[in-house]
């Protein structure tokens, strides 16, 4: 189990949940790492399976170069109502808390 | 066959059912009735992953609760404009992420109806409960990697997942961009057969909807099968399936060669590594797909945070439920720096290998047929502790999305405790008709459409 252990710590999934935009409590960072490095630990199989010169499967459609046509488009759903939903707005914009926390002094 | 066909129909038996196994999160009981179109008023069921400007659209999530669609899926609307009528949403696991609907991020809890104690598989569980039930005529799901051939044969029912491409996504709440797509659950092979004539097609709405011509699925239907060739692959039959299953679905297959076919043994090597590929491509995905959801826009939330970062992620530590949590967390983990290569570009030359490695099967065979799940369906909690059991369940279902071929399963038989099994069939790519010709051979020869539930007491 402690090699098992060792491929996602927790300090690890401490940083990609930050990454991530994840709070997570104690308990869910202990949990996440035990279960993710189980499951990697199995996954790791795949890794001794020979891909030297193959490509990745990055186009799976096959499609190339997919666009429209350049013509205008009727009734697009641009509206504040459609847009905003149940957002906290003003003035037709998302209000959301500062970027930065202010120094006292403001 | 008590299939329903008119909103009443389905409103009553809805009424009978719901109380039982919970399949739908919203009924629209004041929907009007129609007579139009080539579908006529046919009563269906919408999963919550699937945009319709009626009700919510949350993918059962609590982040996006009470979203409100300002439009509807493209295989919503084209289902409208042939005069389907929506009579719900359906229940499922969070953002498509589970294999038993036990991953809902909103109640209710949906049960199997031949078994309450069960659950419906998943993550498309409330629709194939829908249908299984009799409360639908047919429902949409959407399949990444198996949620609707797994559910339909976990409740008896048919469920297609067509070729990636082949049906547009758009409207469809991402859960991995380049395995996802919209399927159809129904209690006849012909009745998904004309479903899927409606819904497929390119879309502009959808830049990987190809323009391949759509096929006669329905006239595929019944056509005789003598000659065709029908590969049984030997790892989908391998230690981990349990031995009733194995058996019944192997008699299934071989009963097709009393109406001509071939069936020979086939060999898939890379069957086992599909589930890491599959597993490392779909969360990898899902964690790029989820980032867009920040709790700003459909959740009003009065969250006093001072900084918007910690906004964010307090919003999602407690709108996102622990399998889409981890899913987040394994697919970051898999795309950052230093373990990107090892883990996702691995993973996605493997799935290169797999779909070299159908492409090879397909030379000899016109078909691949065999398991859709290694049992059925289970009882409620005895996997939700054990993600990794859950996933290695997938085993015959993600080669195939890895593949980005089309599948569907068939109802096949019943085990001794009464619970229905499914036969997975497998045709290359954009060529449904074969595997729609062979399911409806296999159902003709068969009386499982007319097996339903019992309502239970």
């Amino acid at each position: 189990m402690s090699d098992i252990k060792k491929i996602v710590s927790e300090a690890e999934v401490s940083k990609i949940a930050d990454l991530a935009r994840l709070r997570l409590s104690k308990d869910e960072i202990a949990g996440a790492a035990s279960t993710i490095s189980q499951i990697f630990g199995n996954f790791q199989t795949i890794r001794s399976i020979d891909t030297t010169g193959v490509a990745a499967a990055d186009d799976v459609s096959g499609l190339k170069n997919v666009t429209r046509e350049d013509v205008v488009q009727e009734n697009m759903l641009t509206s504040p109502e459609v847009l905003l939903q149940k957002a906290n707005s003003k003035n037709g914009h998302v209000q959301v808390p500062g970027v930065f926390s202010l120094p006292e002094i403001l | 066959m008590n299939i329903p066909r008119t909103v009443d129909e389905s409103l009553s038996a809805i009424k009978k059912w719901e109380p039982h196994i919970h399949a739908f999160v919203e009924v629209f009981e004041d929907v009007s009735v129609r007579q139009d179109g080539q579908l006529k008023g046919l009563p269906i069921a919408i999963k919550e992953n699937i945009a319709t400007t009626i009700g919510y659209t949350n993918a059962s999530s609590k982040i996006l609760k009470e979203y409100v669609s300002p439009f509807n899926a493209t295989v919503v609307q084209k289902l409208l404009d042939a005069g389907a009528v929506v009579v719900g949403k359906t229940q499922q696991d969070e953002f498509g992420m589970g294999s038993s609907t036990e991953n809902n991020g909103l109640p209710p809890q949906t049960k199997n109806p031949w078994d309450i104690t069960r659950v419906a598989g998943g993550s498309s569980g409330g629709s194939a409960a829908a249908v299984a039930s009799g409360e639908v005529f047919a429902a949409l799901g959407t399949d990444t990697g198996g949620s609707v051939r797994q559910p339909s044969a976990m409740c008896g029912v048919v469920g297609v997942k067509p070729t990636y491409g082949r049906v547009s996504r758009h409207g469809l709440l991402a859960y991995g961009s380049s395995l996802d797509q919209p399927g159809v659950i129904t209690r006849t092979v012909r009745d998904s057969a004309l479903m899927l004539e409606i819904i497929a097609g390119k879309d502009p709405l959808d830049a990987t909807s190809t323009r391949e011509k759509v096929g006669a699925y329905s006239t595929s239907c019944g056509q005789p099968i003598a000659g065709i060739k029908i590969g049984i692959p030997k790892e989908f039959f391998a230690e981990g399936i349990d031995p009733e299953i194995k058996k019944i679905v192997q008699e299934a297959i071989y009963s097709l060669e009393e109406q001509g076919a071939i069936v020979q043994e086939i060999s898939l090597p890379l069957t086992p590594a599909a589930i890491a590929a599959y597993y490392l491509i779909a969360k990898a995905e899902a964690s790029s797909n989820l980032a867009r959801f920040d709790g700003l826009r459909y959740e009003g939330s009065k969250t006093n945070t001072e900084t918007l970062i910690d906004y964010t992620k307090k919003i999602r530590g407690e709108g996102f439920g622990p399998e889409v949590k981890r899913a987040i967390l394994m697919g970051t983990y898999a795309l950052s720096s230093g373990y990107v290569e090892a883990w996702y570009g691995q993973a996605s030359r493997v799935r290169t290998l797999i779909r070299k490695e159908y492409e090879k099967a397909f030379h000899d065979v016109d078909v691949i047929a065999g398991p859709v799940s290694p049992e059925a369906a289970f009882v409620f909690g005895s996997k939700s502790s054990d993600p990794l059991a859950m996933y290695l369940a997938d085993a015959y279902t993600v080669p195939v999305s890895v593949a980005g071929l089309p599948a569907m399963s068939v109802p096949c038989g019943m085990t001794k405790n009464s619970l229905p099994v499914g036969l997975q069939i497998i045709a290359p790519h954009f060529q449904e008709e074969r595997m729609f010709r062979v399911a409806s051979a296999y159902e003709d020869a068969h009386d499982f459409k007319n097996r339903t539930p019992e309502l239970p007491k």
